[in-house]
């Protein structure tokens, strides 16, 4: 009976701290599917660039010899992003992090050899959080043998492009921004619009996605003569959760590509359907291309939050809730 | 990603302990709650007999199983027994997980199991004639959000020949909603169970004990039969269709066991179980034709190539799979100076069984039949009759052919479950009870450094106080 019992203490108390981390909720950042996530920094010897790494030796530590990706960048909040790539044959897995960003770091086992080359495949599948700051950063990647060894890491080049449409001139600040973007987010899927009314009255919602009046060209003459700025013209890149058909954006934003006219907006949010929620939080921003290191940056002007609840849901109403007017100026 | 912990089954089946004193006897001198046996009196799973009751009586509260229903009597008096006769007990506990997480999983279940709970809240209304009897259980609980409705109805006809009153009688057939007479756990009520839930192994086979169906039981002599013809999806099966049938073949289940005491303080009982049945796929209906856009450069925008059309899709046929399962299972209860010990374990083979864990289904690719394999070795060891240690550990292999690629091989793919479960409670006789128990789960659900298959951090403890009607 002692005997039982010092077993089962002693079982106790190894479990106490046993074991792999679980992470299967988005509490993380970075998230690789279906991967192993281990706390604290990423094992190896220091990084070096994609392509310019040190020739692999046969006999050497494991190593990530090629990183595919479709791309250099992913947006904020983006999901299912394929990572793939080889590593020499004697890595037993892949470890993958990126700079800054999460607690730790994913493992992935390599997989299958390649014909081609003769070494290791290793894929995998991840997301990035919309919390993640947009940047230019990188990817870094280790390889471990069989006995657990790391080698040297390998860093891939990588962008986290802002989810506010920017050009990517947060990913290449060489290109110009948009001259302002309206945006209003929210927090639970429900069909909510966008409203904005212009300096010229004109009400653009998803449905009327452009700041150019319906009859725009059919007496511009007298529209010039009135003061009004039609060559700008703004539009509202989406219907985020259009009668309730979740997307996840739930965002959306209007667009002013080249210039804004000047004057008061009024901007409201409605609440299209409720989509069987009982209520929604949401925030308006305002962002305006400022100077910034000798080009343009999207910037945050002014930001306002509120909250709908799902009694005030009205597919009827010619305007949502009043949420501010902001000025455009020169 | 299925928790392996024991404690976060789906409502479970379990009748109550028949320890039903009437009600306010809290204030009474302890009466033996037990409702005075009948003659006509309808077990309702001879094939158990509450033997583990009747010879460890501080080990375990009166089986319901056991309890034996007076019909009721003519006439108005304090002696005149109950029309119906009403038991229950109502778990209520704490869960700690370590593999909790304050977030939700994709589709919005819970992730946190850090919680109080209802484990389970029954009651048991009975009421038994010459030859006939009947049995209903009510379940309450919070495992998912707040749910009550039927858990157990079962309605019985029995001979009892010659067997005495605390034997079950030589034939009872019994229809309804049942328990399915496999092994020792499985028919074992939930209230009378001292570690928290069924074992691993007991809860992916079964993931609750209840099927639908007919089942023939009784006892000869020293031996204990029981054969059940049942749908063969009991309740709590992932398959959607949980005590109903989607094919016409039916489960058939056998037990055969006897139980003997050698010695004055040695009781031993077993038996072999069996079960037989198809497990279904279910196919898929017809589809329409759809556009589906596919982000091959990852931009967020349609581009050229990346709109692909999905022509419509035929239905596809559902099949049926062959699945078994066999087992054999041994209890031996000997009195000790500290009370009535208990060391009991069974093992259990099967094909293609696993309905609550790795959901074994051989139609998908790549189309072979899953191996599980479980056992457990349980004691418990009363210490006077006011506290209670135990100790369990189990094994189980949801897929003995599992295999993965790993680092350019075809390797074996370990998926073993082992918990190892310390016990301790205090007990207030025939009235209620404090457990505590931690589970120590070692899985293969994580993966280590080299990519290979580790141990997850997910062990799991609970306190329990439970209190009988």
């Amino acid at each position: 009976m002692k005997r039982a019992l010092a077993i089962a203490l002693a079982l106790w108390l190894v479990g106490c701290d046993h074991g792999q981390e679980s992470v299967i909720g988005p509490s993380e950042a970075f998230r690789i599917r279906g991967a192993q996530f281990m706390k604290g920094a990423l094992p190896g010897t220091a990084a070096s660039d994609a392509g310019t790494a040190t020739p692999v030796d046969a006999g050497g530590p494991p190593r990530v010899t090629m990183v595919a990706l479709s791309s250099g960048y992913a947006i904020q909040g983006q999901s299912g992003r394929g990572i793939s790539g080889l590593s020499t044959p004697n890595a037993a897995s892949v470890g993958i992090a990126l700079d800054d960003v999460g607690s730790g770091y994913w493992v992935v086992p390599t997989r299958t050899i390649d014909q081609t080359t003769g070494e290791l495949t290793w894929s995998a599948t991840a997301d990035f959080d919309r919390s993640i700051p947009a940047g230019r950063r990188f990817l870094h990647f280790v390889a471990f043998d069989e006995s657990g060894t790391p080698g040297e890491q390998l860093a891939q080049k990588f962008c986290i492009a802002s989810s506010i449409p920017d050009n990517l001139s947060s990913c290449d600040p060489s290109v110009e921004p948009p001259a302002a973007v309206i945006s209003l987010t929210w927090d639970t899927n429900v069909d909510l619009d966008l409203q904005v009314v212009t300096p010229a009255g004109v009400v653009v919602t998803p449905k009327h996605p452009s700041t150019e009046p319906p009859d725009a060209g059919t007496d511009a003459g007298a529209d010039a003569d009135a003061g009004v700025n039609y060559g700008a013209v703004g539009t509202i890149d989406r219907d985020s959760n259009a009668n309730c058909i979740t997307d996840g954006v739930r965002m959306e934003n209007l667009v002013f590509p080249k210039d804004a006219p000047l004057g008061t907006y009024q901007i409201f949010a409605n609440l299209f359907d409720a989509c069987k929620q009982p209520n929604v939080h949401f925030d308006v921003a305002v962002y305006t291309a400022e100077p910034s290191d000798g080009g343009k940056k999207l910037t945050l002007s002014y930001q306002r939050g509120g909250e709908l609840v799902d009694s005030q849901a009205d597919p009827t109403a010619g305007r949502g809730l009043f949420v501010t007017e902001f000025l455009f100026v020169p | 990603m299925i928790p392996a912990a024991p404690s976060a089954a789906p409502a479970e089946p379990s009748t109550a302990p028949s320890a039903a004193p009437p009600s306010g006897a809290e204030t009474k001198p302890a009466e033996p709650p037990r409702a005075a046996p009948a003659r006509s009196a309808a077990p309702t799973d001879p094939a158990r007999d509450g033997s583990l009751a009747a010879r460890a009586e501080v080990l375990l509260p009166p089986s319901a199983d056991a309890q034996h229903v007076e019909p009721a009597k003519a006439g108005k008096g304090p002696e005149a027994a109950p029309l119906i006769d009403i038991s229950g007990y109502i778990q209520g506990e704490y869960q700690s997980h370590q593999d909790s997480e304050d977030q939700l999983r994709q589709g919005g279940s819970l992730l946190n199991q850090n919680r109080f709970l209802v484990r389970r809240g029954r009651f048991v209304l009975k009421r038994a004639w010459q030859y006939s009897s009947l049995e209903a259980e009510l379940d309450g609980n919070t495992t998912s959000g707040p749910s009550f409705g039927f858990y157990r109805a079962e309605a019985a006809v029995f001979y009892r020949g010659n067997n005495e009153k605390s034997l079950p009688p030589v034939a009872q057939l019994t229809v309804g909603m049942m328990r399915t007479p496999f092994g020792f756990e499985l028919p074992q009520p939930a209230g009378e169970r001292w570690f928290m839930e069924r074992t691993q192994l007991s809860r992916a086979l079964w993931p609750t004990e209840i099927d639908v169906g007919a089942r023939l039981s009784g006892a000869v002599s020293a031996f204990r039969y029981a054969l059940a013809i049942t749908n063969g999806e009991p309740l709590g099966e992932k398959s959607g269709f949980q005590l109903q049938d989607p094919n016409a073949n039916k489960d058939v289940t056998l037990n055969v066991g006897a139980k003997a005491s050698p010695l004055e303080n040695l009781e031993i009982s077993g038996g072999v179980s069996a079960v037989t049945g198809k497990g279904f796929h279910a196919g898929t209906g017809v589809t329409k034709g759809t556009v589906g856009w596919r982000d091959i450069n990852d931009n967020g925008n349609i581009d050229s190539g990346e709109l692909v059309g999905a022509a419509a899709q035929a239905e596809t046929p559902s099949k049926s799979f062959d699945r078994f399962a066999i087992g054999a299972d041994l209890e031996i209860g000997f009195k000790t100076a500290l009370g009535a010990s208990l060391l009991y374990g069974e093992v259990i083979a099967a094909k293609n069984m696993d309905r609550g864990f790795f959901v074994a289904d051989p139609v998908v690719a790549p189309q072979v039949d899953l191996r599980e394999l479980g056992f457990y070795v349980g004691f418990l060891q009363p210490i006077t009759e006011y506290a209670m240690l135990g100790f369990r550990a189990e094994y189980y292999d949801p897929n003995a052919d599992s295999s993965e690629p790993r680092s350019g091989r075809i390797v074996p793919l370990k998926n073993t479950v082992r918990v190892f479960s310390p016990m301790a409670g205090l007990v207030l006789p025939k009235r209620a009870r404090l457990l505590f128990q931690y589970d120590l789960i070692r899985d293969h659900l994580g993966r280590d450094a080299q990519g290979v298959p580790a141990d997850l951090k997910n062990d799991a403890w609970t306190l329990r106080l439970q209190v009988h009607l």
